[in-house]
C-alpha cells in the first residue's frame, strides 16, 4: 500500500497511505520512554482545534485539577439564610481544583486554558464529600508574544475554541475564570400559613425574596472577582441552580464566566454575514453510555443532554 | 493486537457482504455524504465486544515501585523507610522536617496490574473489531466508540465483571489493495475532510488508562470524621494522579511529537474498599492525528463569520 502516493490521488487515498507509512508502536502502550518525544493530548473539539491554530495558537497538553472536600458539620435552619459553610466549602473545593488546573498548565508554558469544564457532583451520593474536576486544554501562541510575560499566569477560560478564536478577533483577551456561589436555605412556609393560602392565588413571597436574593449574592460575588481581575466585562456567564444532595430547601447557586479586557480599547468588528443552516443536528447513539468521540459531531446537543459539562 | 477467531453469526453477517449484501454505517447521513465525498465508501459497521471478569488484589505481589510515579506531577517526597519497604509514595506532609515518617502517612501507589488488566480487555474488543474490519477489506474504521461498564451489584469493590464494547464504521477506498492496517478514529466524516484539507489525517483511536489506589493514612481518616470543611488531600491527590496517569498513557500511544491526540472527557470510576482505601480508575479515549508531511499541502481556513437564522435553543 505505501508505494507513493499518484499525483491526483484522493484525499481518501492520502490518508490510507500516510498511515500505512508509519512504523506501528513496538514497545505497546505502556512504553516508559520518555514523554517529550510523544504528541500532545487535547480536549478541544477538530472545530475548536483548527480555529486555535487559525487564531495563531497551538495546544500544548490536556490539563486537569482535582479537589475532594470533605463537609463540616452544618447546623438546622429554619428561616431564610445563606449557608456560609457551605458556600466557602463549594467555592473553595473549586478554587483548589482550578489553581491545579493553573499549575499544571503554567509548567506546560501555556498562556492559557481554553475549554475550562468545571464538574462538582457528591461522591457516593454522600452529602459530605464533594469532588470537583477542572479539565481544559493549554494553549500558547505559535509565535511568542512580544509583551509575553514569562512570570504571568496562564489564563483560564470557560470559552469553547469558537469563541475564543471570534474573541480574540474581537480584540479581547480573557484574564480569569470568574465564579460566585450561593447556597441557600428556603425557609419552610408554617402549616398555619398552608392551610391558610391553600386556595388562594398569590405570590409566595417568603420563597421569592429567598431565591432572588441567593441569585443576587452569587452574581455580586462574580461581579466583585471580576472587578479584582480588572476585567472591563464578564462573557459566557452561566448559571446553575443545585440542590446536591440536601434536598430540595437547599439550593446552590451558581454563576461562572470569563472575565475580558480590550486589547485595543475598541471592538473591531467581524463583519458577520446572515446564514440559514439547513442541517438538523443528530446523535448518534447514547451519549452517556459512551466515551469515544461520538459528541464531535454534535457536541452542542450531547452536552446538553448529559448536563455534565459547565462550559 | 493479534488477530481474533470471529463468532459464527459475526462470520456469516461479514461473509453475506462480500455476495452482495447491503452496506451500513453509523455515520449520519450528512457525515456519510462527506465521505464518500473524500473518496471512501462505507463497508459495514464492525464491533468488538469483550466480557470479563478478575480480581484486584488489595496488594499483591509485582505492584510497582515508585519509578512511575516521578513522572506524576505533584509535591511526592521518597520517604526514606517506607519506600524500602514497599516502593509507594508518601505524601510530604506524611514526613517530618528532618525526613523521618511522622506516622500520619498514608500510602498512595499506581495499580499497573489492574490497569494491564483493563488493558487487555480494550485490545481484545479492539482486536475483534479489527478482525471484522479487515474481513471486509476496511482501509479504515471511523467513527469509532468506546463503551466501559461495570456489571457489579457493588460498586465500591474492585474486582467483577466489566464489559467493553466498541464499534465503528468500516470503510474502504476503491481500487486500493486491502490494508492489514487500517487506520482508525473516533472522528466523523466532516471532521476527516477538515483535517485532510489542513494537511492532517487520522491514524489510531487509543484509550488512556489510570488506575491509583489509596491507603488511608489517619490524617486522612481524622479529616473524614471532622465537624470542619476541610480538603481530603489523599483523596485529591489520588484523583489528580490517576489523571495524569491516563494522560501520559494516552501521550506514550503517540509515535513523535508532531501528533495530537483528540480526546474525550476522561470517564472516572471510584471504588472505597471497607473504608481503608481508595480507588480512582480514569480512562480518556481519544484518536490520533498527524501530518500528511509527504502528500498533501495545507490550506489556511476561509473563514465567513455567520450569525445563523435558525432557532436554538438557549
Amino acid at each position: 500500500v505505501s508505494s507513493g502516493p499518484k499525483p491526483n490521488a484522493s484525499l481518501a487515498e492520502q490518508i490510507v497511505r500516510a498511515h500505512s507509512d508509519i512504523t506501528p508502536r513496538s514497545s505497546g502502550a505502556l512504553s516508559t520512554s520518555g514523554v517529550s518525544e510523544h504528541g500532545v493530548c487535547t480536549d478541544l473539539s477538530v472545530d475548536e482545534w483548527l480555529l486555535i491554530d487559525e487564531a495563531g495558537y497551538e495546544p500544548c497538553g490536556l490539563v486537569a485539577g482535582a479537589s475532594v472536600f470533605h463537609i463540616g458539620v452544618v447546623g438546622v435552619r429554619s428561616g431564610n439564610c445563606e449557608i456560609e459553610s457551605l458556600t466557602t466549602a463549594l467555592l473553595e473545593a473549586r478554587e483548589h481544583a482550578t489553581a491545579t488546573l493553573r499549575d499544571e498548565a503554567e509548567r506546560l508554558g501555556a498562556l492559557g486554558v481554553v475549554g475550562v469544564r468545571l464538574t462538582i457532583e457528591a461522591m457516593g451520593g454522600k452529602s459530605h464529600l464533594a469532588r470537583v474536576i477542572a479539565i481544559g486544554t493549554g494553549i500558547r501562541p505559535k509565535e511568542r508574544l512580544p509583551d509575553q510575560s514569562s512570570k504571568a499566569q496562564p489564563f483560564l477560560t470557560a470559552l469553547s475554541g469558537q469563541e475564543f478564536y471570534v474573541l480574540s478577533k474581537g480584540g479581547y483577551l480573557p484574564l480569569a475564570l470568574v465564579m460566585g456561589a450561593c447556597v441557600y436555605h428556603v425557609g419552610r412556609q408554617g402549616g398555619p400559613a398552608w392551610v391558610k393560602n391553600k386556595f388562594r392565588n398569590l405570590e409566595l413571597s417568603s420563597y421569592s425574596s429567598a431565591l432572588y436574593e441567593a441569585r443576587e449574592l452569587a452574581m455580586a460575588r462574580l461581579q466583585g472577582e471580576a472587578h479584582a481581575a480588572k476585567a472591563q466585562g464578564v462573557v459566557g456567564v452561566t448559571t446553575s441552580e443545585i440542590s446536591h444532595v440536601w434536598g430540595s430547601h437547599v439550593i446552590e447557586f451558581f454563576a461562572m464566566g470569563t472575565a475580558v479586557r480590550s486589547l485595543t480599547g475598541e471592538h473591531r468588528s467581524l463583519g458577520p454575514r446572515l446564514a440559514l443552516s439547513v442541517i438538523d443536528p443528530v446523535v448518534l447513539t447514547d451519549p452517556a453510555a459512551l466515551i469515544g468521540n461520538a459528541k464531535r459531531c454534535n457536541q452542542s446537543q450531547l452536552v446538553s443532554e448529559t448536563g455534565l459539562d459547565a462550559r | 493486537m493479534t488477530s481474533h477467531r470471529l463468532p459464527p453469526p459475526a462470520r456469516e453477517r461479514i461473509e453475506k457482504l462480500s455476495t452482495g449484501a447491503p452496506w451500513s454505517s453509523q455515520q449520519p447521513v450528512g457525515q456519510e455524504a462527506v465521505l464518500r465525498g473524500l473518496g471512501f465508501s462505507a463497508a459495514a459497521v464492525v464491533i468488538g465486544s469483550v466480557y470479563s471478569y478478575g480480581f484486584g488484589f488489595p496488594r499483591p505481589p509485582g505492584y510497582r515501585r515508585a519509578p512511575r510515579l516521578s513522572d506524576v506531577p505533584g509535591p511526592w517526597v521518597d520517604d526514606p523507610i517506607s519506600a524500602k519497604r514497599s516502593g509507594a509514595y508518601v505524601h510530604d506532609w506524611a514526613v517530618t522536617p528532618e525526613g523521618k515518617p511522622t506516622g500520619d502517612f498514608g500510602w498512595t501507589w499506581e495499580r499497573p496490574l489492574h490497569q494491564e488488566r483493563q488493558r487487555k480487555m480494550v485490545d481484545s474488543a479492539f482486536a475483534k473489531l479489527l478482525t471484522e474490519a479487515r474481513s471486509v477489506g476496511a482501509h479504515g474504521v471511523v467513527g469509532m466508540n468506546l463503551a466501559f461498564r461495570k456489571l457489579s451489584s457493588n460498586p465500591n469493590i474492585s474486582y467483577g465483571v466489566y464489559e467493553v464494547r466498541v464499534h465503528g464504521t468500516a470503510v474502504v477506498v476503491p481500487g486500493l489493495p486491502p490494508s492489514e492496517r487500517p487506520f482508525t478514529t473516533g472522528l466523523c466524516g466532516g471532521e476527516l475532510l477538515k483535517l485532510a484539507q489542513r494537511g492532517y489525517a487520522p491514524s489510531e483511536f487509543v484509550v488512556g488508562i489510570g488506575g491509583v489506589r489509596g491507603q488511608l493514612g489517619r490524617r486522612t481518616r481524622r479529616r473524614l470524621r471532622s465537624f470542619q470543611n476541610g480538603e481530603i488531600e489523599q483523596f485529591t491527590e489520588v484523583t489528580q494522579m490517576s489523571i495524569s496517569i491516563a494522560r501520559r498513557d494516552l501521550e506514550r500511544q503517540t509515535t513523535n511529537p508532531g501528533d495530537l491526540v483528540v480526546a474525550s472527557s476522561p470517564e472516572f470510576e471510584v471504588q472505597r474498599e471497607l473504608g481503608s482505601s481508595y480507588d480512582v480508575t480514569t480512562r480518556i479515549a481519544g484518536s490520533i492525528i498527524r501530518k500528511l508531511h509527504r502528500y498533501s499541502t495545507a490550506t489556511s481556513l476561509a473563514l465567513t463569520p455567520v450569525v445563523p437564522l435558525n432557532d436554538e435553543d438557549w
